[in-house]
């Protein structure tokens, strides 16, 4: 199989072109752009209705997963995300994490797993959602942003990190972070930063370079304002 | 001499030549043969900009495909190395204004007419921009899409090679003080995501834009809101387009008016679509093309647009149940939300519905429900998609405006 992501940083693509047929991959809901005719598709709750359900729940993913099988070589598969932005790419050895925010799941190779994992209290005032998404197994998985991905090494050159909540995407297993205030409380207020993720330990973090958010908050006083019924 | 960055040459041209010019140009037009002529991708600027000052390999990328003018270029300096002159920054042009890059300017000949913000960093965003195109054919040629891409340059060589146009190729015309390249008709800028469609228009060449999609024009050029009918239309031409509008505006998503861009001198005009997205290129010769409600930006040459209902099956669709059928001889310009990417169909494929922009006429299509059975067509949240049948190209879009919608609604507050 090879991949290719194209377009990157504003309307990144995902192209999958299989060498081997019986080969397979498994999308996100929604996200097939196009694809050979001969591709065989089936979709279904990866993982059985409890696993697919928490997903979707509490994952904020969808709750059925397309998987795209091959029927002969060179067939081609295209991918891509709702949100304008990026696409990264992670290849996981077994027993290695990769934590996403929800909803940031494109697609991946088929030996991956996805689960979730309960972030505690911080979740709740992260705006992040109370639980992120655990990705394990081994193979190749793409996530996506909303705008530019921005990746920091932490432990070389970092010895802590501080992102803002809305920015933050993905990070490996070998960070932990705490959600704290920016600073007393008339920077929570007023400094337009709202909470942030402190980070430490070693590993690598992903971050958005817009927050989506931000945008609807621009779009808000933009939309058409319902007449108030007498 | 020029030094880093982005050099000028600026192109001094003796009467002579400039009167040469007019003069195979105007039989041209009278015989009929500036219809053939509409297709070509160039026109003569007096001036065009090089990267590095390595006269050897001088590459206007921005201007016109790299192969062209590098073999124009190279001719013009091996025959003769006085040829022109170079200027850096800060020399005055030959009629005593300031030759400053930051606010160089396209010299006309004869008019002396300003074509604002062709400054230093402008073109330099355009040559990065430029090689995302030159990768798209890069990535044609690598992927066995050779027919298209022969063709298509088949169109562009043809034009080169056209009788009218050989002083150009003609090494001996280039004289050391004169030198008229071949430079487009066009520039789109600001690939892929914030495109801006710039076109230089012949002497009475009329383009025709989407309504609102004007951004800028040179004040001469008139601007004229018409039905969408072909010139010769009688009385029932003209009611056929007025019913044909009336469908487009309500079925096919694009407005019900066009502007027509023309003036007897020649000009410019800059047009932007609604959206962030691409703007794509695309000749026509004699065959139809189809493309979704709302890709259609621009066309200059005879081309006739109507709509075209995709089969009773494609009400269900949310993009829309028709497509715009477009046929004839000339240019055309399309726009999509997201990036556009070409596809060539050897046989069968698949395009989801919301990511079409486009597609060859010689591919037949049916609307379907995505396969896996119906766990697939309400699970799978591709909606319906397009299966393509035959040979020929597809163009996707990647993104899709309803999937943003499905994305931002649940994030704004109620």
């Amino acid at each position: 199989m090879q991949t290719e992501i194209k377009h990157n940083p504003d309307f990144a693509a995902v192209r999958i072109q299989f060498d081997n047929p019986g080969e397979q991959f498994v999308t996100e809901a929604g996200a097939m752009l196009s694809r050979d005719t001969a591709l065989t598709m089936t979709t279904n709750l990866r993982g059985g209705l409890g696993a697919a359900l928490k997903r979707k729940l509490l994952g904020g993913e969808s709750l059925f997963q397309n998987t795209f099988t091959a029927t002969a070589a060179g067939q081609t598969l295209w991918v891509a995300p709702a949100p304008e932005g990026a696409i990264e790419c992670v290849d996981l050895e077994p027993g290695q994490n990769l934590f996403l925010q929800s909803g940031a799941y494109l697609c991946s190779t088929t030996g991956i797993q996805l689960d979730t994992k309960f972030q505690g209290g911080k979740g709740f005032f992260s705006g992040e959602g109370l639980f992120l998404l655990r990705v394990h197994g081994q193979g190749r998985i793409w996530f996506c942003t909303y705008g530019a991905i921005h990746a920091v090494d932490l432990g070389a050159h970092y010895q802590g990190y501080i992102c803002d909540t809305g920015h933050m995407v993905a990070f490996t297993q070998g960070l932990s972070y705490t959600v704290n205030k920016v600073g007393g409380l008339k920077s929570l207020f007023l400094s337009g930063e709202g909470l942030v993720c402190t980070f430490k330990g070693q590993g690598r973090l992903w971050m958005q370079t817009r927050d989506p958010s931000g945008l609807a908050a621009f779009l808000q006083p933009f939309r058409p304002v319902k007449s108030r019924q007498t | 001499m020029p030094r880093d960055g982005v050099a000028e040459f600026v192109s001094e041209c003796t009467p002579q030549l400039c009167s040469s010019v007019r003069a195979f140009a105007d039989p041209i037009q009278k015989t009929g043969l500036h219809e053939d002529l509409s297709t070509w991708q160039c026109k003569c600027i007096g001036r065009f900009v090089v990267e590095d000052g390595d006269r050897g390999r001088a590459e206007p990328r921005q201007f016109c495909r790299r192969e062209q003018v590098n073999e124009l270029v190279e001719d013009a300096f091996d025959a003769s190395p006085g040829l022109g002159s170079w200027r850096g920054p800060g020399v005055p042009l030959a009629d005593g204004r300031s030759g400053n890059l930051a606010d160089a300017h396209v010299e006309r000949r004869g008019q002396g007419e300003r074509c604002p913000l062709r400054n230093a960093s402008d073109h330099r965003a355009a040559n990065e921009k430029k090689a995302y195109e030159c990768a798209e054919e890069q990535r044609e040629l690598e992927e066995g899409a050779p027919r298209a891409l022969a063709r298509r340059e088949a169109v562009r060589f043809r034009c080169l090679r056209h009788p009218a146009l050989l002083p150009f190729r003609n090494t001996s015309a280039l004289t050391p003080c004169s030198s008229e390249f071949i430079l487009p008709h066009h520039i789109i800028k600001h690939q892929p995501v914030f495109a801006l469609l710039e076109v230089q228009l012949a002497p009475n060449e009329v383009v025709v834009a989407e309504a609102g999609a004007m951004v800028a024009r040179a004040s001469h050029v008139a601007m004229a809101v018409k039905l969408n009918a072909p010139a010769h239309a009688g009385f029932f031409g003209k009611l056929r387009a007025f019913v044909i509008a009336l469908v487009r505006k309500l079925f096919a998503g694009e407005t019900f008016f066009v502007n027509h861009f023309s003036s007897p001198q020649g000009g410019w005009v800059w047009l932007a679509p609604a959206l962030s997205g691409a703007v794509k290129h695309i000749v026509l010769q004699g065959n139809t093309m189809l493309f979704s409600a709302g890709a259609f930006l621009a066309f200059s040459g005879d081309i006739t647009m109507r709509p075209r209902f995709g089969g009773c099956r494609s009400l269900l669709a949310k993009e829309g149940a028709f497509f715009l059928e477009t046929s004839g001889t000339g240019e055309l310009w399309i726009t999509s939300y997201g990036a556009i990417e070409e596809l060539q169909c050897n046989g069968s494929y698949v395009v989801d519905n919301g990511h079409l922009v486009g597609f060859d006429a010689s591919l037949n299509f049916t609307i379907k429900a995505p396969g896996g059975g119906l766990v697939g067509l309400l699970g799978s949240g591709e909606g319906l998609v397009c299966e393509f049948q035959g040979q020929g190209r597809i163009f996707i879009q990647t993104r899709n405006v309803s999937a943003l919608v499905e994305w931002l609604t649940p994030l704004l507050p109620s």
